[in-house]
């Protein structure tokens, strides 16, 4: 096998010495798909050789199809070279797994979406346990299998794949919580599957977060001009629209998307705002009127209940308020989340439908990568400078012994 | 949820309409509280029974038949728990019979011949009847008719009290004169129609977020303080516990028993977002129809995520409510801690939190910052003490031209070093 495509993948893999602190973001991402020739052979230490020793049984575990049992070996190993090397242990550790992942992509590409998934969770796991650099090599690494796979995407089932995998990764990344990162993944997944409506309006969620509503905003015009209907697209673009302002036609979508006849809580927050906007108008009777209609529909939000009472009180009418006041203690606590904590919460619920096929396309893949493990020896081959042409060396081709073994 | 239990059969105080008037007053001074009589012998609920045939001619007076009702006295208005006493004269009766307002409100078949009966607050004219059957069958009837006071228009002036405490270096003053008061209304120095000192009854609404943030310990502290609280009370207190996030999760009846108070939370959990204004304008409003001294005591860190109302909203009832917010601070951040939220950004919710903060002093309470959750009780405590040592302060303003115009109020005294704190005004509305 020839290294320069070994090398090629360990590019894509390995954290930049610049970006020690953080994952590069796409337009630090290097240029993949150019061949890469090394100028002066490159030895290898010791303790990189034995790591990937131990990486390749980690990845047998994986393609065993024990994916914890996986995750949990291979943390306690990045955990033991950190500890034993503070000082070298992310770059040990990066070649190492470099070299082999680079040759079984080589040898299988396929087995990339197994083999990101599982660097996904070792993302969570070094980040649950606070391992901060290891979690930044974690996040590196499936980041560079993903981008591997979007390049290698060719047919439009492919795509849409790596599109999900893109999406699994942001749902994880959201469990950290790294929204920012996630917003990163899910946008270059959405250029493989622009038609994804509920990526687009996850996208959106987390661009306003980040304090960009106008590329939001475009993002739920994109949503909504190839799904008019799709309601909480309205509801989220009729809030950004409001404002603070009761009328408009923000105002009246929140009304109908009040009103329209569903009780979720799409229709909630909608009665909520609506609600909210004409109470700071100061317009009492048509806050009371609208929320009297409202309230048929969600008799046991306590929340409209207590903005009843407030109208009412506001406009001295205070027996009304005291009775919707009553009605509010009246109301039995719902038992589940509350409607503008669903809104407000980071949009992990809109991206399990993709993140769940990314799992199970990759649970197929794992013989791929124990073919891969298979075609490829132990022993990683001494580093020499690469000859034109031998990128992209074919499957299979073997490693020699590395000499370097202690 | 806990169903309202049945009054306690302590008396209740005396009626004050939900916004202290002139009747307040008028109340307080026809010593109302001397016909609710402690430690009733007997007492039982009023339940509705077919009155007595005579009771549907005319009425018996008062003594005309050797039957006397010896309290309350005809004429005097009467209020909540009374203690209804008879004479039965010369003959012993075999069973006397006690009528409220046509219902029969309970029976007697030995001495003493005293009954506690519940008449209600509201401002109606009462009628207690008594019959009297004698061992061969004879029946006696007297009866007395407590009148509503009477208050002409003229005077249903509103009376503003202002609840006052005194510190001299962080401790409280209690040895404070009426005379040494001096009252200023926009200015004006007021006449003090009221004052009273120590121990007047108080009504709290016990507000405890127990949103996500509580889960666990910080809940079960929040609830000891709470019950260490209503363990303080004193006889004509009460309370109601309301525990919130983004809902009300859990709330009881108004009571002076502090198991009852928490009876039911052993489970109590916390979870979802967390609704500070929303449920602190739903205290006040709760506190709208209770009488006396009406007291909110918030614990919360104050991030406010999930309200629909604003606090600016929440302090315009506030204001009018003459309530006393405390404040447990469950945080010892400084406000302008970065938190933004779906809906609001951080100016937005720095200004919340401002504004809390600004409600909870110009209302007379006042903000105690505790950095653990196991300070809560202390804290409660804290509260609880000084609302013991207020001083109660009403005057008629004398400007008063009812167009919701802001009056800010000064309270001074004349003795150095004390330092006030008191509501900072009121609107004089219509």
């Amino acid at each position: 096998m020839g290294f320069g495509v070994l090398l090629e993948v360990a590019m894509v893999v390995l954290p930049s010495p610049a970006a020690a602190g953080e994952p590069p973001t796409g337009a630090e991402r290097p240029a993949v798909g150019q061949p890469f020739t090394l100028p002066e052979p490159i030895v290898l230490a010791p303790q990189v050789e034995e790591l990937a020793l131990r990486y390749r049984e980690v990845f047998r575990t994986l393609a065993s199809g024990d994916r914890n049992a996986a995750v949990g070996r291979a943390a306690a190993l990045e955990m033991e070279a950190l500890a034993a090397d503070p000082r070298n242990a992310i770059e040990w550790l990066s070649q190492a797994d470099a070299f082999l992942l680079g040759s079984y992509l080589a040898a299988r590409p396929d087995c990339a979406l197994p083999l990101a998934q599982f660097y996904q969770r070792l993302v969570l796991a070094h980040a649950t346990q606070r391992r901060y650099p290891l979690f930044q090599r974690a996040l590196h690494v499936a980041d560079g299998l993903l981008v591997r796979m979007r390049l290698a995407s060719s047919s439009q089932d492919e795509r849409r794949l790596t599109a999900d995998a893109y999406s699994g990764f942001a749902a994880d990344l959201l469990t950290i919580p790294a929204p920012t990162r996630a917003a990163e993944m899910l946008d270059l997944g959405l250029e493989l599957a622009p038609e994804d409506v509920d990526g687009n309006v996850a996208l959106s969620i987390l661009l306003l977060r980040d304090r960009r509503p106008d590329d939001a905003e475009s993002r739920l015009d994109r949503v909504l001009k190839k799904q008019p209907g799709h309601r909480e697209a309205r509801l989220r673009r009729a809030l950004m629209r409001a404002g603070f302002s009761a009328d408009g036609r923000a105002g009246q979508e929140l009304e109908k998307l009040a009103t329209a006849g569903e009780s979720d809580w799409i229709a909630l927050v909608a009665a909520q705002e609506r609600a909210r906007r004409l109470l700071a108008t100061g317009d009492y009777d048509k806050s009371i009127a609208f929320l009297d209609r409202v309230l048929e529909r969600f008799p046991a939000d306590s929340s409209l209940r207590v903005t009843l009472a407030f109208a009412s009180a506001r406009s001295s009418r205070r027996a009304e308020a005291y009775l919707a006041a009553q009605s509010a203690l009246a109301t039995k606590a719902a038992t589940g989340e509350g409607a503008r904590r669903v809104f407000a919460e980071l949009p992990i619920r809109l991206l399990r439908e993709q993140a769940a096929r990314a799992a199970a396309a990759a649970e197929t893949r794992l013989a791929s990568l124990a073919a891969a493990l298979d075609s490829v020896p132990s022993f990683p081959a001494p580093l020499e400078p690469a000859t034109p042409g031998s990128a992209g060396a074919p499957d299979g081709a073997a490693l020699a012994p590395t000499g370097l073994g202690r | 949820m806990t169903e309202p239990r049945p009054s306690r059969a302590a008396p209740r105080r005396p009626w004050r309409s939900p916004r202290p008037t002139a009747r307040c007053l008028l109340a307080a001074f026809l010593g109302l509280p001397l016909l609710a009589l402690p430690g009733a012998a007997q007492s039982a609920p009023a339940t509705r029974q077919p009155a007595p045939a005579s009771a549907a001619g005319l009425a018996p007076s008062n003594g005309a038949s050797g039957l006397v009702i010896v309290s309350p006295p005809a004429g005097a208005p009467a209020f909540g728990a009374i203690e209804v006493v008879v004479d039965p004269g010369s003959s012993a009766p075999r069973r006397v019979e006690f009528w409220f307002n046509g219902i029969k409100a309970g029976e007697l078949t030995r001495p003493p011949w005293k009954l506690t009966i519940d008449t209600g607050e509201e401002n109606i004219e009462r009628r207690l009847r008594v019959v009297a059957t004698a061992a061969g069958g004879q029946r006696r009837e007297a009866e007395v008719v407590l009148p509503p006071i009477q208050v002409d228009d003229e005077l249903d002036l509103p009376l503003q009290q202002l609840y006052i405490t005194a510190s001299r270096d962080g401790q409280p003053v209690a040895d404070l004169a009426r005379r040494e008061f001096r009252v200023l209304d926009m200015g004006n120095r007021q006449e003090i129609v009221t004052f009273e000192h120590g121990d007047i009854p108080l009504t709290a609404a016990l507000l405890i977020d127990s949103s996500l943030s509580m889960r666990g310990a910080p809940l079960r502290a929040a609830l000891a303080g709470a019950h260490s609280f209503a363990s303080g009370m004193a006889e004509l207190d009460e309370a109601m516990l309301l525990l919130f996030s983004d809902r009300v999760m859990y709330h009881t009846a108004w009571t002076g028993d502090p198991d009852e108070l928490l009876s039911g939370l052993e489970g109590a959990e916390a979870r979802g977002g967390s609704a500070v204004n929303d449920h602190l304008f739903l205290a006040l409003q709760l506190l709208e129809k209770r009488q006396g001294r009406r007291v909110v005591i918030l614990l919360s860190d104050g991030v406010d995520v999930e309200s629909l109302l604003a606090a600016a909203q929440v302090n315009e009832i506030a204001v009018r409510s003459q309530a006393l917010i405390y404040w447990i601070r469950a945080s010892a951040e400084p406000f302008d801690l970065l938190q933004r939220s779906a809906w609001r950004n951080v100016v937005e919710h720095s200004a919340e939190i401002r504004q809390l903060a600004a409600m909870v002093d110009a209302s007379g309470g006042r903000r105690i910052d505790i950095a653990r959750y196991e300070d809560a009780e202390g804290a409660f405590q804290q509260i609880l003490t000084e609302l013991r040592e207020q001083y109660v302060v009403g005057f008629y303003p004398k400007r008063s031209r009812r167009d919701g115009a802001w009056h800010p109020i000064r309270v001074e005294v004349e003795t150095k070093g004390v330092g006030l704190r008191t509501r900072e005004g009121y609107y004089d509305d219509p």
